[in-house]
């Protein structure tokens, strides 16, 4: 005797695991008719019988809205399988039930197959098998671990069984009587069809009419019954006027009622279920008014982590970059014959200042991309994304543009790749561009040396003010843009699946943070290395005549000078109207993180090449360097860095305590180190210097370099961030976007350091 | 009379002003989530609600779904379908017997 079985199940669901596990190599794989869907078969043998079985589509429900749903729902109605075998997820059973629920009311003899067991046990999910098939009116429930062949044989037992013999009094779902009544007139009129009550069930047609079912009616038209037609709408008529809703809702709202009956009968959820700590926690930081404060202070934190944490470990690489490794460099020149030369020169203070200038910030993102793969990983993320949703809808956008924005923290570039999640063309171009507002990695090296060089140990309020500047100018300008080029309706609000907080993973946050800082180091050795090539030749060119030769040229006579020194008045107003700003500002075009190293190149090369040329005498022997005690002070220091850094961790809590107005608590010092107010680098005291010359007194330099600052959070950004908003927006966009930030950054600049002098002067 | 518990799972989206989780949706109607989850699948089936998957990668630079280290991964949030998302009028399709739903 010839079978037929066929399986069914949502997507999912380990259906064809289950499937294989049956037909083993015995499958047959092609299309069903007049679809591209693929239909596979196969064959088993149990004992005499040899039984077809048939893998149908994985679907949710037997609606006509997908080919999926109306080829299984036609192949059970047409082929009239022996029995169905449905496999559900346990872990997932009363949303797989409104499947099993419809093909009951098919009235074709059923099978449950109850997979994922395993699964559903270790989320503390236990099923009463027994009792479901209780009640359900006895139909058979196998439980099963598909990818361990675990259920199989008793499966194959209950095929043999219900092809025999199924069970009789199945149950189906019952009802209101309303509703029932109707259904049971319309079944006993489409009896009374005989071309109808050939092929279809009929109180499963009846239902299938009164839930509107495209394919019923146009069955039902077809075979020309518009007097059943006319009674159909009449029934629907009279349901809505007794109920006021329309009887396809009742209908799928009774299956939802039948299922979680079911449910209540015949599982066990975990105890602790009802209020998780997941939800108490979401209580308070998605609160109305909590939220956003709880918000601001754990990115405060992340920044207190990035800028202060990091720092022993930036302090370990710029000291191994700019005295060991150039101290190596130039005995190595030296030995080949080429120490005191332009080469020299080129790797001192081109190479090593400017890609080295740049590697000294590896630390400080490597900590910041960890603090925010912490929260990703925790799950606070999406409660983040959640709360500033009543912010971004201010502006007229969906909360889910926040999504490119938090990327945006981290790059510009898939900040406005990330934008395609949203379907409306106008949302997608105005969170992309404000996106360009979120500051970039790239742009933390600034902030830390400015914070660093005029602000000491306050270095990271500037920091802080600097992501909340991005995020206040992208809500501000939102908000325009919302109201006057982009006007329209507020979206309606999201419903967001939580999922329960968890213990960051080590090994995801470490990997997560180690591929995106990576891109940074590769920044570094391409194109932040050949620009700061091209920069130190453009420094070392005279621009004209009479200037100094090639290699011996004041920087500000040099082609770079002299080019950067025409854009520089342009800046005057906002303090920082130096040829070496603009000049450095420049390069930032390209990739910001350039703005650092040129800057390392303008203000520290020089100085370098004449410290150098001093200490010639000693490093021009190699024989006088000591690789290996260099190595071995080298790691001893970076061993006393790691220290400070565990030391930097613990007063992130007293520095957060001391917010609060009256806060005097003082911080950790683990090792006796006495607080110094130090020039720490070269290139933090020359900036000084810099900038109290261009901002007129030193008094106003630390507003010029907040206003220097200001500038680069809010000017166009990268090469490749521009090019992506070409390609996503196209030019018109793209140009529109680099002359509005261009004006804003300028003039947001100009604003902060008038308005900073008046203040504070 | 008594919206039946799926109408109500639509109207929390159609009445509601600031986004919600699905918890509280739960929660405020009295059922599982499990149940909520496959409501709110029949209105997206009905194409009164819209999920969205959040995408995980932008497709642009080869990397895989889900490799990318500079998207974040967020779960799938769920949208009431609007005149101005899809452009014509749900209401405006009528039942097959000619009364409006």
């Amino acid at each position: 005797m010839t079978v037929t079985i066929a399986l069914a199940g949502n997507p999912n669901v380990g259906k064809s695991t289950i499937f294989n596990a049956l037909t083993g190599s015995r499958q047959h794989v092609g299309n069903w008719p007049g679809k591209t869907v693929a239909k596979k078969e196969g064959t088993l043998t149990i004992g005499e019988d040899d039984i077809l079985v048939v893998d149908l589509p994985g679907t949710y429900s037997l609606t006509a809205y997908s080919v999926e749903e109306i080829i299984t729902r036609d192949f059970i109605i047409n082929d009239r399988p022996t029995a169905v075998i449905t496999v559900v997820d346990a872990s997932n059973l009363e949303r797989n039930l409104y499947l099993v629920a419809q093909l009951i009311e098919l009235e074709v003899p059923v099978i449950i197959v109850l997979n994922m067991t395993d699964i559903a046990e270790s989320r503390g999910l236990f099923i009463d098998a027994d009792k479901l098939s209780a009640e359900l009116g006895g139909i058979p429930v196998i439980e099963a671990v598909g990818n361990r062949n675990l259920g199989l044989e008793q499966l194959k037992e209950a095929i043999i069984q219900v092809s025999k013999n199924p069970p009789a009094a199945v149950k189906r779902p019952r009802y209101d009587d309303l509703l029932q009544i109707e259904i049971e007139d319309l079944g006993r009129e489409i009896a009374g069809h005989p071309s109808l009550a050939a092929t279809y069930y009929p109180n499963w047609l009846a239902t299938k009419l009164l839930e509107e079912d495209p394919a019923a009616i146009e069955l039902v038209s077809a075979n020309g019954s518009k007097g059943l037609m006319a009674n159909v709408c009449a029934a629907q008529e009279r349901i809505a006027q007794a109920t006021g809703e329309d009887a396809e809702i009742l209908i799928a709202d009774r299956r939802y009622e039948f299922i979680g009956d079911i449910i209540d009968a015949v599982q066990e959820r975990p105890s602790h279920s009802v209020v998780t700590l997941s939800d108490r926690i979401d209580d308070v930081v998605t609160h109305r008014f909590l939220g956003l404060p709880i918000f601001l202070l754990i990115m405060w934190t992340v920044f207190q982590f990035t800028a202060n944490v990091s720092a022993p470990y930036l302090d370990w690489v710029g000291g191994f970059v700019n005295e060991t490794v150039s101290g190596w460099a130039v005995a190595l020149l030296t030995a080949v014959g080429l120490g005191g030369t332009w080469v020299s020169a080129l790797v001192t203070d081109g190479i090593i200042a400017g890609v080295g200038g740049v590697l000294v910030f590896v630390p400080v993102l490597l900590f910041l991309y960890m603090a925010l793969g912490l929260l990703e990983d925790s799950g606070y993320m999406t409660r983040a994304a959640f709360v500033m949703d009543r912010f971004m809808r201010l502006m007229g956008l969906h909360g889910k543009s926040f999504l490119p924005m938090i990327v945006g923290f981290g790059c510009t570039v898939p900040a406005i790749y990330a934008t395609r999640s949203l379907e409306n063309e106008k949302d997608r171009k105005l969170t992309g561009f404000l996106a360009t507002f979120m500051s970039c990695g790239a742009r933390l090296p600034v902030y830390i040396l400015f914070g660093a060089a005029f602000f000491g140990a306050s270095s990271v309020n500037l920091v802080f003010a600097m992501y909340l500047l991005g995020i206040g100018i992208a809500l501000a300008v939102g908000f325009a843009f919302k109201h006057t080029v982009y006007k329209g309706k507020q979206p309606a609000p999201f419903v967001m699946e939580m999922p329960s907080y968890r213990i960051p993973h080590p090994l995801d946050v470490w990997r997560q943070t180690w591929e995106r800082t990576k891109g940074f180091i590769r920044n570094a050795g391409t194109i932040i290395l050949a620009v700061s090539v091209i920069f130190w030749f453009l420094m070392a060119i005279p621009a004209h005549a009479g200037a100094g030769s090639f290699n011996d040229v004041d920087p500000a006579d040099s082609i770079f000078g002299t080019v950067s020194g025409a854009v520089a008045p342009v800046f005057s107003p906002a303090g920082f109207g130096s040829w070496q700003a603009s000049g450095s500002l420049l390069g930032g075009f390209l990739a910001k993180e350039i703005i650092v190293s040129s800057m390392n190149q303008i203000y520290v090369g020089s100085d370098q090449l004449a410290v150098t040329s001093d200490q010639l005498a000693v490093t021009s022997d190699p024989s006088t360097v000591d690789f290996a005690g260099d190595m071995k002070d080298a790691l001893v220091s970076f061993g006393q860095a790691g220290l400070l850094t565990l030391q930097e961790m613990a007063n992130i809590l007293p520095r957060t305590l001391n917010l609060v107005p009256g806060g005097q608590l003082a911080e950790f010092n683990f090792f006796g180190q006495e607080e110094v107010v130090e020039d720490t680098s070269s290139l933090q005291s020359a900036l000084v210097a810099s900038f109290s010359q261009s901002a007129g007194s030193p008094a106003a330099a630390p507003i010029a370099a907040v206003a220097f600052t200001v500038f680069v959070l809010l000017y166009v950004p990268c090469m490749s961030a521009v090019s992506a908003m070409r390609q996503e927006f196209g030019s018109r966009w793209m140009f529109a976007q680099i002359g509005f930030t261009l004006f804003l950054a300028w003039f947001t600049a100009v604003l902060v350091f008038q308005i900073g002098k008046l203040i504070f002067l | 009379m008594t919206k039946s518990t799926l109408s109500q799972v639509l109207t929390a989206f159609e009445d509601n002003r600031e986004p919600l989780t699905m918890n509280q949706i739960a929660g405020r109607l009295g059922i599982s989530i499990p149940r909520l989850e496959g409501m709110i699948q029949y209105w997206v089936r009905k194409g009164r609600l819209r999920e969205n998957v959040n995408r995980t990668d932008c497709g642009t630079c080869g990397r895989g779904e889900g490799e990318c280290p500079f998207t974040l991964e967020l779960p799938r949030t769920y949208e009431l379908v609007t005149e101005d998302s899809i452009g014509i009028s749900l209401m405006s399709m009528g039942s097959s017997c000619g009364h409006k739903k």
